[in-house]
């Protein structure tokens, strides 16, 4: 942004935030549900999205808010329990009419919401979820809209990054659940003469990964991809690393484990020349406005090293202020309209809402991790931005 | 406890959920229902705690089949509902008389054991039959009829439905085979010396108990419009377990109290704290060290100073 | 699929070193749930609080050999004491009370516990390293095998063993016996059943810490790790019999062979297998494996 535009923007700010405050009197502030998962396993990611959510509210709040009216985020807990997600978005609906909602974070949560956003004709942006039956078929509706990539748009990009690795054959791995036979399936689809060498799933919550892990090793591939996320990734990547998986076989991972704060637990264990993917890394240093996106979430967190689940709500926010700033009301039918085709700015560069698909175009971040000089957590090398 | 105070509490409740479509929030409407269910679910484990005395740790199971089968036969095979929920309940029972005939000849915590046993199975089948249940994704949108799709047809139907099943749970507890119950439950040899045939009665108990439990699962399915494999998890069948000894198992409305009271508080905390366990937990903990007999001792004591007035 | 019988010995030390894990994790439930005949569904969260606060002393000490060992020892202890004051002033009011209402409360307990160490460690993931001398990987002759895996192999007879000693040939074992067998007996006898049972709790509970601290090297340390446990010890107590040492051990090996062997031949398949085997030992022998068919059988 240019000085010149900055000031301008600025006195515009201040000038509806002039206008506002009669505004809001009337209206009162506009309710956005947040619908997140903020106990037990799943918390970092509902905590991260949150801070993403509220850094922008803030921004958008100092800035004068959305038509003259501050946001005001309700936060509920989903549990990663879709009964207790739909209960928690109608309870929002009926009891404080909400009719804006981001959440809930994954996927089973996020298709039961997605339904009742449906039936309640409330628009319902999805930050993080990124399984395809969101958006596909009998699913899709004018009143959602799924912000992070399917596992469709991972297959295609993964593959090149795989082929950018010098892969011939691969070994899958994972949980078995929908991401894990979406993303796979994708990654099949469009892997051509890559030759598949095996899939070793284990059930969901597994936490012994000893038995996959020595078929890993025996397999006649020279890659690995897998998909445990969170804490369970942790427990795969230490009992991987001593029977030397890490050092015979190349290895890319699925489920945004690029993310830094999985670096950050790991520390000196994350093994190098991992291959990973995030929604977003602090030390990336492409787009002036991610500097500054980083700058003010370091002061939100009161860290410099953040994690990547904030820039999911940072965006949805972003989205839905300017849906509200373009259809001129909060009406949602109104505001579901004018997100089909949006185009904004983000920390990450433009991205657009697919009209027909309501899904957007988000980029998210491929690389390496290698150690750091000078740190014991590792970062993402050859980090590149792909769209 | 008497029947007495009962009867006048149930007849005030439903006179009160009669009123509730009334007072024009539609928030109010839809947390009767889902209070409803939830009763009826604590009030159909409280046929074998509280009167035979057996306590399932599966009970969550029947809840979840019952629910599964209304969202198949309505969604998939597109049956009218009088069909889906009776098939699916009659389903779930058959299931029940099964798992029922393996169960009842243990006691005490070997039967809660199996019982937990098997519901982890239907848990295990649930996530692993994709294209019948929809995975751990969920079966998600089911097609309610559509004299059902308002909120307000909606609270009648299940009004109606809870009414009638507690109203048949009352009769029965009260009924001989009630008082066979009870028999069982305070000295199992005495009642096999008066010729009662326990095995057979606690069989009977167990498939009545599944028979209501999904009767809950149904509705709870239609509510949320989809089923979900969390309702069969142990920690499903643990919370009812907890519904029904915060409210108290010797007596009828125990249950309808301790699993108001749950769900009431996990709604209403999670609108004001992120630390909703915690606040959750404290209260519990304050129940079972003061209440001990559950929160019915809070309504006997409170009938019996307003009974000395 | 084990044409190779380097894979084979290698699968099966996978199977040990998870049973072994497992059984640690389990002995301390199987105390409570024997002696108290508690079950106790707090155990997940004691060994969460475990591995937290050996993450919390390896942080001071620093990542080193005596380090690790302060952790689980400061976990087992730091948990040891707060079951005491849990048991003394709460729990021990509710003996005399219904049974079901000592459920009520361990689920209570749940609750409070999981949100405090959320409140005191935050929601993120946290990672604790084997010891320096157990990192790596080991020559066994036929193949290289992790040395942290084998630990565990050994840590779990060493704690059986010693758990057997203290029961069976300790007076206070005897105590313990006798409070399980007869309660009235023992307290007509004189023994003050109060502070059996206070030790019971207070070492299931900080059996339950050491177990979390022993197994975090091969897991994450996050709020999700309890709910990810408990499920296997709770299997594993059934299936070997309540309180029955002996038995939780052999479950443990049951469960940690079909959870190895059962994701190489059924796959995801896997996740039905246990509660199937689970159900048919408790059809054959509704007591467990090793439990006493005692008057509350049939």
């Amino acid at each position: 942004m240019t000085y010149r535009k900055a000031m301008k923007s600025c006195a515009l700010a201040l000038g509806t935030a002039v206008l506002a405050t009669a505004a809001m009197a009337q209206d009162g502030p506009i309710k956005v549900g947040v619908i997140l998962p903020m106990s037990g396993g799943g918390a970092y990611v509902g905590e991260g999205i949150y801070a993403g959510v509220d850094l922008a509210v803030k921004q958008v709040n100092e800035a004068g808010g959305v038509l003259g009216r501050p946001l005001q985020v309700l936060l509920r807990d989903e549990q990663l329990r879709p009964d207790v997600s739909t209960a928690a978005m109608r309870e929002l609906i009926t009891l404080e009419g909400v009719q804006h909602f981001i959440g809930p974070a994954t996927s089973a949560t996020s298709l039961a919401n997605s339904q009742i956003a449906r039936e309640e004709k409330v628009v319902n942006i999805s930050p993080s979820a990124k399984t395809e039956a969101l958006t596909a078929g009998d699913n899709l509706h004018d009143y959602i809209f799924q912000l992070a990539p399917t596992t469709d748009v991972d297959g295609v990009r993964t593959v090149e990054v795989l082929r950018g690795m010098g892969t011939e054959s691969i070994c899958f791995t994972g949980f078995d659940y929908a991401y894990t036979h979406d993303w796979f399936a994708a990654i099949r689809a469009n892997m051509g003469d890559i030759t598949e060498a095996g899939e070793f799933l284990v059930p969901m919550n597994a936490t012994d990964f000893s038995a996959t892990i020595t078929q890993l090793l025996s397999s006649d591939c020279d890659t690995i991809v897998g998909t445990q996320y969170g804490g369970s990734f942790i427990a795969f990547v230490k009992q991987a690393t001593p029977f030397g998986l890490f050092e015979s076989k190349k290895v890319l991972w699925g489920s945004n484990t690029g993310d830094h704060a999985v670096a950050a637990a790991l520390g000196a264990e994350l093994p190098g020349g991992l291959w990973a993917s995030a929604a977003d890394v602090w030390y990336y240093e492409g787009e002036d406005s991610h500097a500054a996106y980083q700058q003010a979430l370091a002061a939100h967190q009161g860290r410099k090293e953040t994690d990547m689940w904030p820039i999911t709500g940072y965006n949805a926010v972003k989205f839905l202020t300017a849906a509200i700033e373009a259809a001129g009301t909060t009406e949602p039918t109104a505001v579901a309209a004018a997100l089909d085709g949006l185009t904004i700015q983000t920390p990450l560069g433009e991205i657009t809402i697919d009209p027909e698909t309501n899904r957007a175009n988000s980029p998210e971040f491929y690389g390496r991790f290698e150690p750091q000089e000078g740190s014991d957590v590792a970062r993402m090398t050859d980090l590149r931005l792909v769209r | 406890m008497t029947s007495r105070p009962q009867l006048i509490f149930l007849a005030c409740l439903f006179l009160a959920l009669l009123a509730v479509p009334f007072l024009g929030s539609r928030y109010l409407t839809e947390l009767a229902v889902q209070v409803m269910i939830f009763s009826l679910l604590a009030l159909s484990l409280n046929i074998l705690v509280g009167h035979i005395g057996l306590v399932s740790f599966g009970h969550a199971a029947f809840f979840a089949i019952g629910g599964y089968a209304t969202a198949f036969f309505l969604t998939r095979w597109q049956l009218p509902l009088a069909a889906a929920m009776p098939m699916a309940v009659l389903l779930a029972a058959a299931f029940a008389l099964v798992i029922g005939v393996l169960c009842v000849r243990l006691k005490a915590i070997y039967f809660a054991m199996l019982t937990l046993a098997f519901s982890m199975l239907v848990w295990g089948i649930i996530i692993k039959w994709k294209p019948v249940t929809g995975g751990d994704d969920g079966f998600v949108g089911i097609t309610l009829p559509g004299m059902l799709a308002s909120p307000q047809s909606f609270y009648w139907f299940v009004l109606a439905v809870v009414g009638a099943s507690t109203a048949l749970m009352w009769l029965l507890s009260k009924s001989t085979m009630g008082q066979i119950f009870v028999a069982i439950r305070e000295n199992e040899t005495r009642a096999s010396f008066l010729g009662v045939n326990v095995r057979q009665m606690q069989l009977i108990g167990f498939v009545l108990a599944a028979l209501f439990a999904a009767i809950a699962g149904s509705l709870m399915a239609m509510y949320l419009r989809g089923m979900y494999p969390q309702s069969a998890f142990w920690t499903q069948s643990g919370h009812i377990v907890i519904s029904v000894l915060l409210g108290g198992v010797h007596s009828f409305v125990g249950p309808i109290l301790g699993a108001s009271l749950l769900y009431l508080l996990e709604v209403t905390i999670h609108q004001y704290t992120q630390y909703w366990p915690l606040v959750m937990g404290l209260i519990l903990l304050l129940v079972v060290l003061v209440l001990p007999e559950g929160l019915i001792e809070l309504f006997r004591k409170l009938y019996a100073r307003l009974g000395r007035k | 699929m084990f044409a190779n019988p380097m894979i084979l010995f290698i699968q099966v030390m996978n199977s040990l070193s998870l049973a072994m894990n497992l059984f640690i994790i389990a002995a301390g439930l199987t105390l409570i749930f024997g002696v108290l005949r508690i079950v106790n569904f707090a155990h997940g969260a004691f060994y969460m609080v475990g591995a937290y606060v050996a993450l919390s002393i390896l942080r001071v000490t620093g990542d080193s050999n005596l380090g690790f060992l302060l952790g689980v020892l400061g976990a087992g202890a730091l948990m040891g004491a707060m079951a005491f004051v849990v048991e003394r002033g709460l729990l021990s009011r509710l003996y005399d009370k219904e049974h079901m209402l000592q459920l009520l409360f361990t689920f209570a307990l749940v609750l409070v516990i999981k949100d405090l160490v959320k409140m005191i460690w935050g929601s993120g993931q946290y990672s604790i390293g084997a010891p320096p001398f157990l990192r790596g990987a080991v020559n066994l002759g036929i193949s290289p095998y992790p040395k942290y895996a084998l630990f565990l192999c050994v840590m779990g007879p060493i704690i059986a063993v010693a758990i057997w000693f203290f029961m069976e040939r300790t007076r206070w074992g005897r105590i313990l016996r006798a409070a399980r067998e007869d309660r009235v007996m023992l307290n007509a006898l004189g023994t003050d059943v109060k502070l059996v049972y206070s030790g019971v709790f207070v070492t299931g509970a900080a059996l339950a810490a050491m177990g979390g601290a022993l197994a975090a090297p091969r897991s994450a340390v996050d709020p999700g790790m309890d709910s990810l446990v408990i499920i296997d010890a709770f299997i594993i107590v059934i299936i070997g019999g309540l309180g029955s040492l002996l038995g939780s051990f052999v479950g443990a090996l049951i469960l940690g062979f079909l959870t190895v062997m059962g994701s190489i031949y059924l796959k995801e398949w896997v996740i039905v297998a246990s509660y199937v085997m689970m159900v048919v030992i408790l059809l054959v022998r509704p007591w467990g494996l090793f439990g006493k068919a005692d008057e509350e059988r049939h």
